[in-house]
């Protein structure tokens, strides 16, 4: 009995002990139990997935969301229908059809992404997920998972796509290079460029393979480095595309490497245009000979290999007046049908250039003077023989060649053409239609004359310019009349006669502007005179151009009437010349003169070819004879037999003389017994500035 | 083994002969714990082997007729001491058939690693059970009790069959109620 006792004393110390351990040990493994979920939960809190399961019993889903701290997990259980108020609407289907194959599919995993309404908006979410449970029909009875906040992956994704989508329908042909320049990926654009089927084609080669030229590339990119250069791409067997190639080494982030992206830009267009400029940058459009920029470029490489050769430098003659009377149509023909002509005669042997306007420029290699002469005036001839026909006209071009030769009149191309130019310049002021060898020596005396020219309009705009008036006298020596004759006295070239500066003022437009002033001044002049010693008619010279100008007439009326000058005491003196210009067209401007109320006198009759025609076609009422027919009339019986004639023939038509060039006394005895009523001339008084002309005119007419 | 076999066993010898002979055979087995069991502890397997020899010995009866014997005795035990597991089983086919779901994992709540039977149904129907026992220990009359007493304990009238398997430690019972 006693070990009975003792047996069951002994036993529940035993079961006492056996308690205290098994809940020591109950408790430890709670608490690993504890630390190993709260590592699971940590782990899943890091990756950043929420863990979810399903039971079909109750068909409830059960959420837990983790975070760092306990206190802030999230739970959430609900029925299926309450989940789907947070699904977007266009992602239910697709998660349902998932869903669906996992319970009743057989399927064993679930992975299905969606968007999740969150806060208000819409995050993607991925759902994972397994069955560990089915009943015998299949269905299943559990499912457990995660879910995950995706929405930053999927931006990437789609920009990942949108990048993907921009590379392959990249207009441009785009590559994946390796660091050693091997292709590892490309788009159809550069499929299409190098002509090749397949990507397989390409993949691996080298991008060496595709350039004409491979040592334009490096073998090799160093870090960061970015490369770009126009190079020609192989398209084809016999084929290539110029392209700018733009390479640009990146590192991957993942596998620690590099990969270069090359893009390629079909520049072929760009070339052609380029090449187009070029053509044209050298090329005169109309006709399509080289321009000066290209003749340029040529004369340089001819005086490189020091050959001889000659410049040829041809400006049209009578050009303006077919541009201005045909139109330019037509003078762009005229232009044409020269530059045809001379790609003819020199296009073989030489370079034929269109300098500008009417001027041409031909380069002759290994030419001689003798030869270009000949040339020239050949041409000439040619450019003559053309008519060119406008309306009820009948026009004519000529030319004016000037020659320089390399390197006896220059060793640049720039004064080479200068003295070609001046050359030319020459054979024009001597009348024009001829060729001009160049001269040393030529150039400056054109310069002096360019300097003289800028020093006369300067001076004509400053009106610079003196008139001083040369007295007509009767039989008596009374003063009847006077001329104003232009003067200018140059700072740099002292007095320069009239027979330099007017040819001069005429060839540069000058000539109208001097004609106002001269107007002008003897306007002034007689309103001077009227105060100081009476008036006398005076006469002032008006060049063709000004004559036939518009309205000149008109003008010339006002400025009188501005100065309250009666028009009856002016007398325009003119030469036949208008009527070599525009015969038509100075009678008219005449006949408004004269209506105007200008008295019309006829200048140097007797100088020129005098034809009479003129006399009948307008009513002068003065015809001034020139100095060369009264000149030793006193000696010479023929000569004053002319003079003689002429003048009863002038009376016959009832025209008033005045003679000119009187310089001796002998002349006025024999003009004035040839009735002659008016002289002029040295003999009576030089031209003398308006004071000293009124001085020398107010003592003779003051009151005896 | 399960402190509660050896508790069980004592209590049997106690109420079946008398404390003197259950003090006796505890005593003659040389235990190392002197036969101080208690029901929660969890002791060697020998122990009862101990037992089981001095049992025979003092008996005169085979093994397995004692095996047999104690298996019935349990499972009334079992049914009083786990009452809330036999709670709702219709009959003894359906407390067979939670064995090894219910019953075992309990035991292992205490003792994770210990060394227990399998009990696998091979298949059911309403009145009929083929159940497969493994055990290295081979205490299939020590089961066969159990069955037994389950049988009385439902009221079931029970007809079964054991076969040894060619599978070691293997034996198929073949059950049939009503």
């Amino acid at each position: 009995m006693d070990r009975r006792i003792s047996r069951e004393r002994q036993a529940r110390q035993n079961a006492e002990q056996l308690l205290i351990e098994k809940s020591a040990e109950l408790y430890d493994s709670l608490q690993q139990a504890k630390s190993a979920e709260k590592k699971l939960r940590l782990a899943l809190w890091a990756c950043q997935e929420s863990f979810w399961e399903w039971h079909a019993h109750n068909d409830e889903y059960y959420m837990r969301a983790f975070k760092l701290d306990w206190a802030d997990e999230h739970q959430w259980r609900g029925s299926p229908i309450s989940l789907l108020k947070f699904i977007h609407p266009d992602d239910i289907g697709n998660l349902e059809f998932n869903w669906m194959l996992a319970v009743h599919g057989g399927q064993q995993t679930l992975e299905v992404c969606f968007r999740f309404r969150r806060h208000a908006r819409y995050v993607w979410v991925r759902l994972r997920g397994r069955v560990l449970h089915r009943d015998a029909q299949q269905s299943a009875l559990h499912i457990v998972g995660t879910i995950r906040d995706i929405t930053r992956e999927r931006h990437a994704e789609h920009s990942f796509h949108l990048m993907a989508s921009a590379f392959s329908s990249s207009k441009d042909p785009m590559l994946v290079l390796t660091r050693q320049l091997k292709i590892s990926e490309c788009n159809e654009a550069f499929l299409k460029m190098v002509g090749a089927r397949q990507k397989q084609q390409c993949l691996g080669r080298s991008l060496h393979a595709y350039l004409v030229n491979k040592s334009a590339l490096p073998d090799t990119l160093e870090d960061q480095q970015q490369f770009s250069q126009e190079t020609d791409i192989i398209a084809g067997k016999h084929t290539s595309i110029p392209a700018e190639l733009t390479l640009a080494v990146f590192e991957h982030q993942e596998h620690g490497g590099a990969y270069v992206i090359a893009t390629l830009r079909d520049i072929s267009e760009r070339k052609a245009n380029e090449a187009r400029l070029q053509q044209m940058a050298m090329h005169d459009e109309l006709t399509g000979l080289t321009n000066r920029a290209g003749l340029h470029d040529e004369v340089c490489e001819l005086i490189e290999v020091n050959g001889q050769f000659s410049i040829m430098f041809i400006d049209l003659d009578g050009f303006k007046l077919i541009n201005d009377t045909a139109g330019h149509d037509c003078g762009d023909n005229a232009l044409k049908s020269v530059a045809a002509k001379l790609t003819l005669r020199f296009g073989t042997q030489g370079i034929v250039t269109r300098w500008g306007g009417d001027e041409f420029v031909v380069i002759l290699p290994n030419a001689y003077h003798e030869m270009l002469l000949e040339c020239g005036n050949e041409l000439i001839s040619d450019i003559e023989a053309d008519k060119i026909v406008c309306g009820d006209i009948e026009l004519t071009l000529s030319a004016s060649i000037g020659i320089a030769e390399y390197p006896m009149h220059g060793d640049t191309v720039e004064s080479l053409l200068q003295n070609a130019d001046a050359a030319m310049y020459q054979a024009k002021l001597l009348g024009k239609g001829r060729v001009f060898l160049y001269e040393a020596g030529l150039l400056e005396s054109m310069q002096q004359q360019v300097t003289m020219l800028s020093e006369l309009r300067r001076a004509v705009n400053d009106r610079a310019l003196e008139f001083y008036l040369q007295g007509k006298y009767n039989a008596h020596s009374n003063l009847c009349g006077a001329e104003l004759l232009c003067r200018w006295r140059s700072a740099l070239h002292g007095n320069v006669p009239p027979d330099v500066f007017i040819p001069l003022a005429e060839e540069h437009g000058l000539d109208t502007v001097i004609g106002w002033l001269a107007l002008e001044a003897a306007c002034e002049y007689l309103v001077m005179m009227e105060v100081e010693a009476g008036q006398v008619p005076l006469s002032i010279n008006v060049s063709a151009n000004q004559l036939l100008s518009e309205n000149f007439a008109d003008q010339a009326l006002a400025i009188c009437e501005e100065h309250k000058i009666s028009p009856q005491w002016i007398e325009i003196e003119i030469t036949e010349r208008i009527f070599i210009c525009d015969e038509a067209g100075a009678i008219n401007a005449l006949n408004r003169l004269q209506h105007n109320g200008f008295k019309i006198a006829l200048d140097d009759f007797g100088a020129g070819f005098s034809a009479l025609s003129y006399l009948r076609s307008f009513a002068f009422e003065v015809v001034k004879l020139d100095k060369s027919l009264i000149m030793n009339i006193h000696k010479d019986a023929k000569a004053l037999s002319l003079v003689q004639g002429i003048i009863a023939m002038l009376q016959g038509l009832g025209l008033e003389i005045v003679a000119e060039g009187v310089e001796q006394i002998e002349y006025v005895a024999l003009l004035h017994s040839a009735k002659v009523q008016q002289m002029q001339g040295y003999f009576f008084d030089k031209p003398a500035p308006y004071d000293q002309f009124l001085a020398r005119h107010a003592r003779r007419n003051e009151p005896t | 083994m399960l402190g509660i076999v050896f508790t069980s066993l004592v209590e049997m010898l106690e109420e079946n002969v008398s404390p003197e002979f259950a003090d006796e055979v505890l005593t003659e087995a040389n235990l190392e714990n002197d036969g101080a069991f208690t029901a929660v502890g969890y002791y060697p397997f020998y122990e009862m082997e101990k037992l089981l020899g001095v049992l025979v010995a003092k008996t005169q009866q085979p093994a397995e007729v004692l095996l047999h014997d104690f298996g019935y005795f349990l499972f009334g035990r079992l049914a009083q001491t786990h009452g809330q597991m036999m709670a709702g089983k219709q009959g003894l086919l359906d407390a067979l058939e939670i064995l090894d779901d219910d019953i075992h994992v309990q035991v292992r709540k205490l003792y994770p690693d210990a060394d227990l039977p399998i009990f696998t149904v091979l298949s059911r129907t309403d009145d009929a059970m083929l159940l497969r026992y493994y055990s290295t220990r081979e205490l299939y009359s020590l089961a066969e009790g159990l069955m037994d007493g389950a049988a009385a304990h439902f009221g079931d009238r029970l007809t079964r069959k054991t076969v040894k398997t060619q599978a070691p430690h293997t034996y198929e019972f073949s059950l049939k109620v009503g």
